[in-house]
C-alpha cells in the first residue's frame, strides 16, 4: 500500500500556477529499515526526544511515524568517521539521530544505491542536534540506480557557537527529492549546505533548503552547483529566513547551474524572509551554457564538445565532494565520482 | 624553406561587420620558428584565433592548409588532433576542472593515453623546466591564477601536449623579466625536444632571446608588410611600426 504526501513545501506558498509550492510524492508503507540499531552500536530512542523539524517536513515525518519507523541514536566514535553505505534492494525507511555534545566533532557519511534493475523506495531521514562549540560534518552521496526512488531528509540544530556543514552530492540514476531545515539557535553558530548535482535523462530533483537564523550573529550558506541535461528537471528552493532578535546574523544562497542543452526545465525559487533588520541576506545565481570561450578553450587541446560538457559535469559534483572535510569521505566520494566517469 | 607545415593564401577573415585580416599570406616550414610583430589592432590575435577554429571569425575568402590538409575545414577539437596548439593572451578560467585532470584528458584526446602514474612522472619532468610547484596539478585550471601562473600553464601545456606546431599569442605580455625567462625556456625545452614549428606573436623581444628566429612578419592592417630575419625585430625595436603604418 502506498501513500501520497506532500513534502518540500515552500513557507510561504507562492502561485501555485509556477508549481513550486511543494512536490507530492507517492511513498509505500510496509517500508523496512535498511540500517539496523545493531551494526551501528545504535539503540531505538522515543521519537518525541527528536523532534527536530525537517526540509521536507511534517507530512514525511507523519508517514514514517505511521509507517512504524522507529529512529536510531547513533553514537559516533568520536572524530573518527561513522559511514553508512547501503545498496537498497527493497522499499526502506530510517531514521538515522546524530549528537554532538559540546566541542564534539563528527564526520558522518552516508551512501545511497541500488542495482539499476531494483525497483524501490528509500528514505533516509537524519536529525543532528550540534551542541554548544561542536562540529558535524555530514557528507551525503545519493546514486540511485534506474528504479529506485530516494526520498532525504535532514533536521538539524545548532548550539551556541556550533557548525554543521552538510555536502551533499547526487548522482544521475533516478528520482531524488530532498530537503533540509537547520535552526540555527545559538549564537555565533553556522550552517553550511553545499550541494553537487547532475540530473540527465528526465530524471528529476526537488529541493528544498531552508535556514533558520533564530540568535544572534548567525552564518547560513547554501552553494547549489550542478549540471542538467537531456530532459532533467530541478527544482531548488532555497530560504533563509531572519527570525527577529538574530541581529547580526549573515545568510547566503547560490546557486551555479550548467544548462548543457535546451531541452530541460530548472526552476529555482530563492527566498529570504526578514523579520530583523539589522542582518545582511544574499542570493546570487549564475544558470545557463557552458561559456563558450571554455568550451573553445578545452576544444583547443583536442578535446571534443560532448567530452568538454561531460568533464564540466563532472566537475560540477566534484565542486561539492572537494567541500569535505575528513579526508577518508572525500576520498571515497571523489572516488566513486571518478569511478563513474571513467571511460564514458 | 624546410618541408612546408602551414600555408596560408591570401586569408581574410572579419568579425562581424568589421575585416580585419585582408589577403594574409604565410608560409611555415617544419621545425621553424617564425615571428609575428605589429601594432596593436592590426590582426596578429586575429590571426592565431581564426588559425585555431574560434567561431566568430568568420573566414570571407582565402585557403589555410596545414600538414596538406585544409585547415578551415576541420573543427576546433580536430585541428587539435592534427597537431595545432594556441596559449592563449588571456587563458580561460575552468572552475571546478583541476590541471592534472584536464592536461590528462588533453593528451589522452591527441591520442596519448597514460597511466596516472606515467602522467603524474611526465608532468612533474616538465614543471622542473618552468620551475612550477607540483601543487598546480591540483589547483582548478587558471583559478586564481596570477597572470604569470597563467601563461607558465599554457607553456606546461605546450611541454605536454607536443604538437607539430604551436602559436604563442603574446604569452609574455604582462610578465615579468624572471617570468618572461622562464618561459622562453619552456618555449626553447619545447622546440629542442619536439621539433614542432612555432608562431610567436609579440610585441616584446625577451622571449625570443632564447630561440633561433627562422623569420619575422610585419603584419599591419590585416596584411603581411614587411618580412626578413631577425634583424628585422631590432629595426622595429628601434623605430617602431611608423613606416609600415604609412606604407
Amino acid at each position: 500500500m502506498a501513500e501520497k504526501i506532500k513534502i518540500n513545501s515552500l513557507v510561504p506558498p507562492t502561485w501555485n500556477r509556477l508549481k513550486v509550492n511543494d512536490i507530492t510524492v507517492e511513498l509505500p508503507l510496509g517500508s523496512v529499515p535498511a540500517v539496523s540499531a545493531a551494526e551501528t552500536n545504535g539503540k531505538e530512542v522515543d521519537p518525541s526526544l527528536w523532534q527536530i523539524e525537517t526540509g521536507c517536513g511534517k507530512e514525511l515525518t507523519d508517514f514514517l511515524e505511521k509507517n512504524g519507523t522507529v529512529p536510531i541514536f547513533i553514537k559516533t566514535d568520536g572524530e573518527k568517521l561513522f559511514s553508512i553505505k547501503k545498496k537498497y534492494d527493497k522499499n526502506s525507511a530510517d531514521i538515522l539521530c546524530f549528537e554532538a555534545k559540546e566541542g564534539e566533532t563528527l564526520n558522518i557519511l552516508t551512501d545511497m544505491t541500488s542495482e539499476d534493475e531494483t525497483e524501490c523506495t528509500a528514505i533516509l531521514k537524519v536529525l543532528i542536534k550540534a551542541g554548544k562549540n561542536s562540529v558535524v560534518n555530514l557528507s551525503q552521496l545519493v546514486r540511485p540506480g534506474k528504479g529506485m526512488k530516494v526520498v532525504s531528509d535532514i533536521g538539524s540544530v545548532a548550539e551556541e557557537g556550533a557548525k554543521i556543514n552538510m555536502i551533499q552530492v547526487f548522482m544521475d540514476g533516478s528520482d531524488i527529492s530532498t530537503g533540509s531545515r537547520t535552526a540555527l539557535i545559538g549564537e555565533n553558530s553556522v550552517a553550511e549546505n553545499r550541494v553537487g548535482l547532475v540530473r540527465t535523462n528526465g530524471q528529476t530533483l526537488d529541493m528544498n533548503y531552508v535556514m533558520k537564523h533564530l540568535a544572534k550573529c548567525t552564518v547560513a550558506n547554501i552553494d547549489v552547483t550542478g549540471a542538467l541535461s537531456k530532459n532533467a528537471q530541478k527544482i531548488f528552493r532555497g530560504t533563509i529566513d531572519f527570525v527577529s532578535g538574530c541581529t547580526g546574523s549573515d545568510g547566503a544562497e547560490a546557486e551555479n547551474m550548467l544548462l548543457l542543452d535546451n531541452t530541460i526545465v530548472n526552476k529555482t525559487v530563492p527566498l529570504i524572509l526578514c523579520t530583523e533588520e539589522s542582518v545582511a541576506g544574499a542570493h546570487g545565481a549564475t544558470i545557463g551554457r557552458p561559456s563558450e570561450d571554455i568550451v573553445f578553450y578545452m576544444m583547443s587541446r583536442g578535446i571534443s564538445k560532448a567530452k568538454a560538457l561531460q568533464i564540466l559535469e563532472r566537475a560540477s559534483l566534484e565542486a561539492a565532494a572537494n567541500q569535505i572535510d575528513d579526508a577518508d569521505a572525500r576520498d571515497y566520494v571523489l572516488g566513486i565520482i571518478a569511478e563513474k566517469y571513467v571511460g564514458d | 624553406m624546410s618541408q612546408e607545415i602551414l600555408n596560408i593564401e591570401k586569408l581574410c577573415v572579419s568579425i562581424g561587420e568589421k575585416e580585419i585580416l585582408k589577403g594574409l599570406d604565410l608560409k611555415i616550414g617544419e621545425g621553424e620558428t617564425h615571428v609575428i610583430m605589429g601594432p596593436n589592432g592590426a590582426g596578429k590575435s586575429t590571426l592565431g584565433n581564426t588559425l585555431m577554429g574560434k567561431e566568430e571569425y568568420e573566414v570571407t575568402s582565402g585557403k589555410v592548409t596545414f600538414l596538406g590538409e585544409d585547415l578551415l575545414e576541420m573543427g576546433t577539437d580536430e585541428r587539435a588532433k592534427k597537431g595545432l596548439f594556441m596559449t592563449f593572451q588571456n587563458p580561460i578560467e575552468v572552475p571546478g576542472v583541476r590541471v592534472s585532470e584536464f592536461i590528462r584528458n588533453s593528451c589522452e584526446a591527441l591520442g596519448n593515453k597514460m597511466s596516472l602514474w606515467n602522467f603524474k612522472e611526465t608532468a612533474l619532468e616538465q614543471m622542473k623546466v618552468l620551475n612550477m610547484d607540483p601543487s598546480y596539478l591540483d589547483r582548478e585550471l587558471n583559478l586564481g591564477f596570477s597572470g604569470g601562473e597563467k601563461k607558465k600553464a599554457e607553456i606546461f601545456q605546450l611541454l605536454m601536449l607536443k604538437p607539430r606546431l604551436a602559436i604563442l599569442d603574446e604569452t609574455d605580455s604582462g610578465l615579468d623579466v624572471d617570468a618572461v625567462r622562464t618561459v622562453s625556456e619552456g618555449v626553447r625545452v619545447y622546440h629542442e625536444r619536439v621539433g614542432g614549428s612555432l608562431i610567436i606573436i609579440t610585441h616584446s623581444t625577451k622571449i625570443l632571446e632564447s630561440l633561433d628566429v627562422d623569420r619575422v612578419h610585419v603584419i599591419c592592417d590585416g596584411r603581411v608588410v614587411a618580412e626578413g630575419d631577425r634583424k628585422l625585430v631590432d629595426e622595429i625595436n628601434a623605430n617602431g611600426f611608423e613606416k609600415y603604418i604609412k606604407a
